[in-house]
This record gives structure tokens, C-alpha cells and sequence, in this order.
């Protein structure tokens, strides 16, 4: 049992298999709050628990996956590629709009996190959950701090995103699809813009396209001020 | 057919796998800190604008891979069991962070782009 737990297709095979099988069980069932990679993260983690295996171990299959990294987020540059014409037309608004979103989420994270006392790793750690996963991840890492508790941020902004936006336009009364669409993609990211999306095809655009943006700003700003 | 679409991935592969070498030996050389990853989405978005790459050159596998992004991302994350001490204290505080950073960030940007179309608008 020993040596199959060690081998590195294991832990290949249960990740990847995991993922497959929380991705169906939502297509099945049409729930919408299972989120497949929060799910996997964490079933892996209580198994790992249980069995007694240590992060090493299954990091001999994991780091296969994490080897992917680079070549997968290089290939983010093709949706803001494809989507050069409609950032021409609104350059302004997304700019300002994004730049103040990347300013508005770091310094609000630093002062709550000093706020409640958080420990330095985990507050650094969520200096980038408005951005998507990858950027979050690449930026926490170098800076120290925990790439799991960036992704549980970054998860948080976008669920909040995906399952408020709709409510939090009508209630602060953002009426122009620019607004929206901006405001929802330099919060949360790709599980906002889902929702962005099924407000109008617009919204959705603009809003993936500010994920984009205030991901290249928090990069800039994480580079100089971190 | 069958034997031209594999090779057709694995030129793609090649071309990405290129791409990210070359950003992260920028990283590398850079003066500053930056990680390999963004440093290589620079790379592959600058090649696309000067047409190097195009996005046929990359396309299919690309779909392939951002539609299933997440998992590449599941083993670091899983590294989290290395804090969960830190975790046990403060899972409520990050809770609280992250959800209310998220509303200011989201009225921050809605506002601003509304006070920018508003000031645009109003020059004749």
C-alpha cells in the first residue's frame, strides 16, 4: 500500500482524477457553489491528513502539474490579445477603473489585515486575490507568502463576484455596462465575469478584459512596492 | 488527419514551451524580482503583437489548456497543508480580508469608470 501511495502517478492520478470527477459532479447536478478546484484542494488535503503523507511525497507527482505553470500562464497573453479591439474603444475607463481597483484591493488588504492583526505570510498572501490564480500564486510566492492561502482568497473575491454582482449593481447604482463590467473583472477575476457574462455580452467582455488589466497593474504595483 | 493534428499539438507545445524558456531566463536576468510565469506572458504577448507568434500558431492547444487551467494550480495550492497551524487561528480573518477588500475594490473601480464617463461626456 506503502510503495502505491509513493509512486508518483498516485498523486498524478488522484489530482487530475479529482478534478474530473468534482467538474462532472457540478455539470450533473447544476450546483452551482461547487467550485472543482476548492474541492480538490481540499479533499486532497484531508486525505493526505488522514493517510499520513507528507506535502514531499505527494509533490513527486504534484510537481509535474506545477512544471506546466509557466507555459499555461504564458497562454493568459492570448485572451488579452484577442480582445485588442474592444480595449482601444474603451481605454479610459479601463485603465482608470482598473488602476484604482489594483490600488483600492491592495491597500484595503493591508489596513484590514494590520486591522485584525494577521500574520505578515498570510496577509501577504492576500494582497493579490483580486486578480486570477496564476498571477495571485506567481506574486504571493515571490513575495513570501503562502501560494494555498492566495488561492483561498482569490476563490473568495471571485465567489463573492460571481454570486453578488448582479445585486451589488443595482444596490450602488452602477447603471452603464462599463461600470459593471469593469467593476466586476478588477474584482473578481474570471468566476465574476462568468456571471458578467450572463448580465450582457458587453459586460462579460469588459469584464474580462479588466481582469486582464488589473492583473498586468497588481504586477507592476506588487514589483515596485514589494 | 489523425497524424497531422498530433503533430500540429505538439509544434504548438513546442512553441509555448520556447516561450516560456525565454521568459524565465529573463526572469532570471532581470535586475528586479518577477516570476518566470509573468515574465513569459509578457514574452508570448509582445510576440503576438509583433505577429512572431501568431494565434494559429497556438491556438488549439490553448483552448485546451486555459479551459482546464485550473489543475495545473491544485499541487501548489495543496501546499497549504504545510500552514494549517497559521490556518486554525485565522481562517475567520481571512474570511473577513478578503471579502470585504473585494467590496471596496468592486465600488473603487465601478466609481471610478463613472466619475470618468461623466467628466468625458461632459466636454463638448
Amino acid at each position: 500500500m506503502k510503495e502505491l501511495i509513493m509512486n508518483p502517478l498516485f498523486a498524478l492520478a488522484m489530482t487530475i482524477g479529482l478534478y474530473v470527477l468534482f467538474t462532472k459532479l457540478k455539470d450533473k447536478t447544476k450546483i452551482g457553489f461547487i467550485n472543482q478546484f476548492l474541492f480538490t484542494i481540499t479533499l486532497i488535503v484531508i486525505i493526505l491528513l488522514i493517510a499520513d503523507g507528507p506535502y514531499e511525497i505527494y509533490m513527486k507527482g504534484g510537481s509535474v502539474l506545477s512544471m506546466f505553470l509557466t507555459p499555461v500562464t504564458s497562454l493568459l497573453a492570448l485572451s488579452i490579445y484577442r480582445e485588442r479591439k474592444k480595449v482601444k474603444e474603451n481605454l479610459l475607463p479601463i485603465l482608470a477603473g482598473t488602476i484604482a481597483g489594483s490600488i483600492a484591493s491592495i491597500t484595503s488588504a493591508l489596513l484590514l489585515s494590520n486591522l485584525l492583526n494577521l500574520e505578515e505570510t498570510i496577509k501577504l498572501s492576500l494582497l493579490t486575490k483580486c486578480v486570477t490564480t496564476p498571477i495571485a500564486v506567481a506574486l504571493t510566492n515571490m513575495m513570501g507568502g503562502i501560494e494555498g492561502v492566495a488561492a483561498v482568497g482569490v476563490m473568495i473575491a471571485g465567489i463573492l463576484g460571481n454570486v453578488l454582482a448582479p445585486t451589488l449593481v443595482k444596490v450602488f447604482k452602477l447603471n452603464g455596462p462599463s461600470e459593471q463590467g469593469i467593476a466586476i473583472g478588477s474584482s473578481s477575476h474570471a468566476l465574476g465575469s462568468v456571471k458578467a457574462l450572463k448580465m450582457g455580452e458587453d459586460i462579460g467582455a469588459l469584464s474580462s478584459i479588466s481582469l486582464s488589466f488589473s492583473a498586468i497593474i497588481t504586477v507592476i504595483i506588487v514589483m515596485i512596492f514589494f | 488527419m489523425e497524424y497531422h493534428n498530433a503533430m500540429k499539438i505538439l509544434s504548438q507545445l513546442t512553441i509555448i514551451f520556447l516561450v516560456s524558456l525565454l521568459g524565465e531566463s529573463i526572469s532570471l536576468i532581470l535586475p528586479f524580482p518577477m516570476p518566470g510565469s509573468i515574465a513569459a506572458l509578457g514574452v508570448m504577448l509582445i510576440l503576438l503583437f509583433a505577429k512572431v507568434v501568431k494565434e494559429e500558431h497556438i491556438k488549439e492547444t490553448s483552448k485546451y489548456i486555459l479551459d482546464n487551467i485550473a489543475i495545473f494550480f491544485i499541487p501548489s495550492c495543496v501546499g497549504i497543508i504545510e500552514h494549517l497551524g497559521l490556518l486554525k487561528s485565522s481562517w475567520w480573518k481571512i474570511i473577513i480580508v478578503s471579502s470585504l477588500s473585494f467590496l471596496i475594490t468592486f465600488l473603487a473601480a465601478g466609481y471610478t469608470v463613472k466619475a470618468v464617463i461623466m467628466l468625458t461626456r461632459r466636454k463638448p
